[in-house]
Parts: C-alpha cells; sequence; structure tokens
C-alpha cells in the first residue's frame, strides 16, 4: 500500500464521515464544523490528485467563505425546530430508503463501468491551464456569471435596506 | 520515506517556532517598556530572559475551566482550529535558496486560502463560549477579517503581476535578479500589506476583536489555563507566518550581503517586520469600529487597486 493510497482512505473517510454528520447532529454549530472538515478533506484529495490549485480555491471559497456565512446565518437568526409532521409513515421511510438505494446503486455502476484512460498531460488544474480557458474559451460566461453575481448583491443591500427602514 | 522527511520537517518547524512565539512574546513586552519608560519584564533570569517560559508553566499548570452553559465540544475544539492553519501556512515559506518548505507553484495562494481559516476559530471561540463579551469579540473579529483581508491580496496582486508566478522561491530569484527589493517598486502594496496586516492580526490599534477595556478579553474571555495559552500562540504564530510572507515578497527574503548566512538574513528581516508592529502597539490609540470599517473599504482597497492598475499599465509598458 503506498503513502498516497493511505492519505486517500484517511481523507475520504473524513470527507464521508463530515458529510454523514452534517445530517446526523443535532446542534447547528455542530453541523458546521463537521461541513468544514468535510470541504478539508475533499481539498485534500484534490491535492493527492496533483490538482493544487483547485484545491486550494476549494478551501478559500468552501472553508473560508461558505462555513463562515453558515456561521453568521446561525448566529443572525433565531433556531426553531421545524420539522414534517411528529411521525413520518413507515411506507414513506421505506420509499426513501428505496428511492436512496437505487441512487447509490446507479451510481456505483457508473463509477465502475467508467472507462478511465491516462491523461497524457499530468496536470490539468494548473493555474495557466485555468486561466487560458477561463479568460478565452469561456470569457463570456465568466463574464456572464460575474454580472449576475453583482446584480445578486445589490438585489441582496436593496433588500437588506428596505427592512431596516 | 518521504512522508518521515516531512514529518521531521514540521517537528523541527513547530519547535524553532515554539521558541520563537516564546521570545516574541518577551520582545513585544521589552520593547513596548523601553517606548513607555519602564524596564518591563526583569525579574526572572537575567533582563527578563525566562519570563514567557515561567508565565507558560503557570498557564500548563491552572485549572482547565470550561463554563457550564458552554458548547463543550466546540469550546474545545477552537483552540485548535485556531492554531492549525496559522501553524499549516508555514508549510510553503521558503527560509533561504536551501532550507526552506513544500516549492509548490501555488505558495502565494495557499498562504493566503490557509490563513483564511483563522476566523473559524475565533468564529467558533467567542460562539461557543456563551457569553456575550465573547459574540461580541467573535463578531467583531470576523467582520475584520473578512473585510482586511480584501486589501491583504490584492496588494499582493502587484508583486505576482510583476513575477508573473505564485511560487516564493521565483518571487525571492526575481527580486534577485532585478537588483532590487520590492518594497521600492510596490511600496504602495507593501503599505496596504503591513496596515491589513495589522487589522488580519487583530493587533493594536485594531484590536477591536480582543480590546480589553471594552470587552473582557474578546472572543477567549472564558478561555484560561492551556487552551488560552494555545490562542496566544496561534497569534504569534500568524503574526511571525505573515512577517515571513511580508519578507518574502517585500524585503527580498533571504537576499542580503554574503557575511552573515542566508537564513539569518531572514530571520532578522522577520524580526524588523515585527518590530514595526510592536512599535505601532506602544503609540497608537486603538480605532473605532466604523473607523476601522470606513478606513478599509474606502481608503485601503481603492488605494491597493490603484497599484495594481500602475503596476499593469508598467508591465505593460515595459513588455
Amino acid at each position: 500500500m503506498t503513502g498516497q493510497m493511505i492519505f486517500f482512505i484517511i481523507f475520504a473517510l473524513i470527507a464521508i464521515t463530515g458529510a454523514v454528520l452534517i445530517i446526523a447532529l443535532k446542534r447547528i454549530s455542530h453541523r458546521v464544523v463537521s461541513m468544514a472538515f468535510s470541504f478539508m478533506a475533499v481539498a485534500g484529495l484534490y491535492f493527492l490528485l496533483g490538482a493544487e490549485f483547485i484545491g486550494i480555491i476549494q478551501i478559500m471559497v468552501y472553508v473560508g467563505a461558505i462555513t463562515i456565512l453558515f456561521v453568521f446565518g446561525m448566529m443572525m437568526t433565531d433556531h426553531r425546530n421545524i420539522s414534517f409532521g411528529p411521525d413520518p409513515r413507515k411506507w414513506q421511510q421505506a420509499l426513501s430508503f428505496v428511492g436512496v438505494a437505487t441512487l447509490l446503486g446507479l451510481m456505483l455502476y457508473g463509477i465502475s463501468t467508467l472507462d478511465m484512460h491516462e491523461s497524457t498531460q499530468p496536470f490539468v488544474g494548473s493555474v495557466e491551464a485555468i486561466g487560458l480557458e477561463l479568460y478565452g474559451h469561456y470569457f463570456i460566461a465568466f463574464l456572464g456569471s460575474a454580472f449576475l453575481l453583482t446584480s445578486a448583491l445589490i438585489g441582496a443591500i436593496v433588500i437588506a435596506r428596505k427592512e431596516a427602514d | 520515506m518521504d512522508y518521515l522527511l516531512m514529518f521531521l520537517y514540521a517537528v523541527a518547524v513547530l519547535m524553532v517556532l515554539l521558541g520563537g512565539v516564546t521570545f516574541a512574546i518577551l520582545a513585544e513586552r521589552k520593547v513596548i517598556g523601553a517606548m513607555q519608560l519602564r524596564p518591563g519584564p526583569n525579574r526572572h533570569g537575567p533582563w527578563g530572559v525566562f519570563q514567557t517560559i515561567a508565565d507558560v508553566l503557570k498557564l500548563l499548570l491552572k485549572e482547565d475551566v470550561i463554563p457550564a452553559n458552554a458548547d463543550k465540544k466546540i469550546f474545545v475544539l477552537a483552540p485548535v482550529l485556531a492554531f492549525a492553519p496559522a501553524f499549516s501556512v508555514m508549510a510553503v515559506l521558503v527560509y533561504s535558496s536551501t532550507v526552506g518548505g513544500a516549492d509548490i507553484n501555488i505558495g502565494v495562494i495557499y498562504f493566503l486560502g490557509v490563513s483564511s481559516i483563522t476566523m473559524l476559530g475565533v468564529l467558533m471561540g467567542g460562539w461557543s463560549s456563551n457569553n456575550k463579551y465573547a459574540l461580541f469579540g467573535s463578531i467583531r473579529g470576523v467582520a475584520q477579517m473578512v473585510s482586511y483581508e480584501l486589501p491583504l491580496i490584492l496588494s499582493i496582486i502587484g508583486v505576482i503581476i510583476m513575477v508573473g508566478s505564485l511560487n516564493l522561491t521565483d518571487i525571492v530569484n526575481y527580486q534577485a535578479n532585478m537588483g532590487m527589493w520590492f518594497i521600492v517598486p510596490q511600496f504602495l502594496g507593501f503599505a496596504v500589506y503591513m496596515i491589513s496586516s495589522i487589522a488580519e492580526l487583530n493587533r493594536s490599534p485594531f484590536d477591536l476583536p480582543e480590546a480589553e477595556s471594552e470587552l473582557v478579553a474578546g472572543f477567549f474571555t472564558e478561555y484560561s489555563g492551556f487552551r488560552f495559552a494555545m490562542f496566544m500562540l496561534a497569534e504569534y504564530t500568524y503574526a511571525i507566518a505573515i512577517a515571513g510572507l511580508a519578507t518574502t515578497l517585500f524585503l527580498g527574503g533571504w537576499l542580503g550581503p554574503a557575511f552573515l548566512p542566508e537564513i539569518v538574513w531572514f530571520m532578522l528581516k522577520v524580526v524588523a517586520v515585527m518590530f514595526i508592529w510592536f512599535w505601532l502597539t506602544a503609540t497608537l490609540p486603538r480605532a473605532r469600529v466604523d473607523q476601522l470599517m470606513n478606513f478599509g473599504w474606502k481608503v485601503l482597497i481603492p488605494v491597493a487597486l490603484l497599484n495594481i492598475v500602475l503596476t499593469s499599465i508598467y508591465k505593460v509598458w515595459m513588455g
């Protein structure tokens, strides 16, 4: 077993455990921390693949920004327990179990039959490659998403101001 | 074998860092003392050298108090979450042309990305304490760190445009070839970097998250004993790391006349940067929250953007 394999297993376990704990834990602050751990482990997987830039962007955006956003949401809102009725019916549970099992089966089938051939370029996720693609081939889409985010930001400020008045 | 070497390097850096933090705290107290015309700590050992060691021993022997209404798991985890990223950024710092951490192509972005996690520790510590002072401190801390991370990153972009690489070794080698440190052509960037790093580190005059006259001790009010020591260790580790990045980016890293080894030059420059921070701590009064936010968004970010525009024009002009 190589070192890479050992680290892959460690990161994968942390990522999956974190993702499960987000659903399973009771307190929202604990969920946020387990989410941060899960995101960090995914970033570690990117590092293992040699896609360092994507890994670090994962840390910056998800751990650094999204988690903080969630914590602010947790602080600024009141916490009530909202659930869908007191006891979920037996057939609902069975139906959701069947649905999830089917999805898992389909995904496992897809992954196991995936035809992965060795890439000729070892570093796909390098800064230069991403920069050239983003500012060359996908320039219009890049600008479009920038406009969308700016308008969303302005909209959020307008809504917040209206509530403050 | 590679992993063993990496592990040994990390342990060695940690050991050097613990010594460095011990003497950084002593140096801060001595420098501020001298500036205020008092001797500073002078009881333990000659010139007070063992003062911090005694302080740390005291903190380690203290009772570990966890408030009854605190969120215990998060409370215990927060000091670790504060220290881990501050120490992880050391992985890419390069101390001389032979001694250094990981030589990856995205060194600068790694540093900035990982350092943005430190605020999670601040936030979790303040929130889990279940204490109004701690909560105020952590909200202030995160607002300040989010706001000042932007000018910090923007001030570095000028250097990156000039060099055309994110690798810290390349940046130092470029300065060696240019025959000049980046503090001269990138002075605007250096000024913005120094100011926003003070806010990022929660140091005076921007120490609002731990303003002792308003918030007792800010986000770590409820912490005592070795957990408190962990927060202090994280703060000074992060300070040393940011001073190391400033040295690499703006002060030529390990470059210097050959009569001293390269690593000594690096450390001397780190000490010089930290001395500037101590100096400001001793001389300036604390800023108000609104002044801090206005200054960050309306002065520092425009100045940093101006620096980027000027650097781009220069780069295009010169080819």
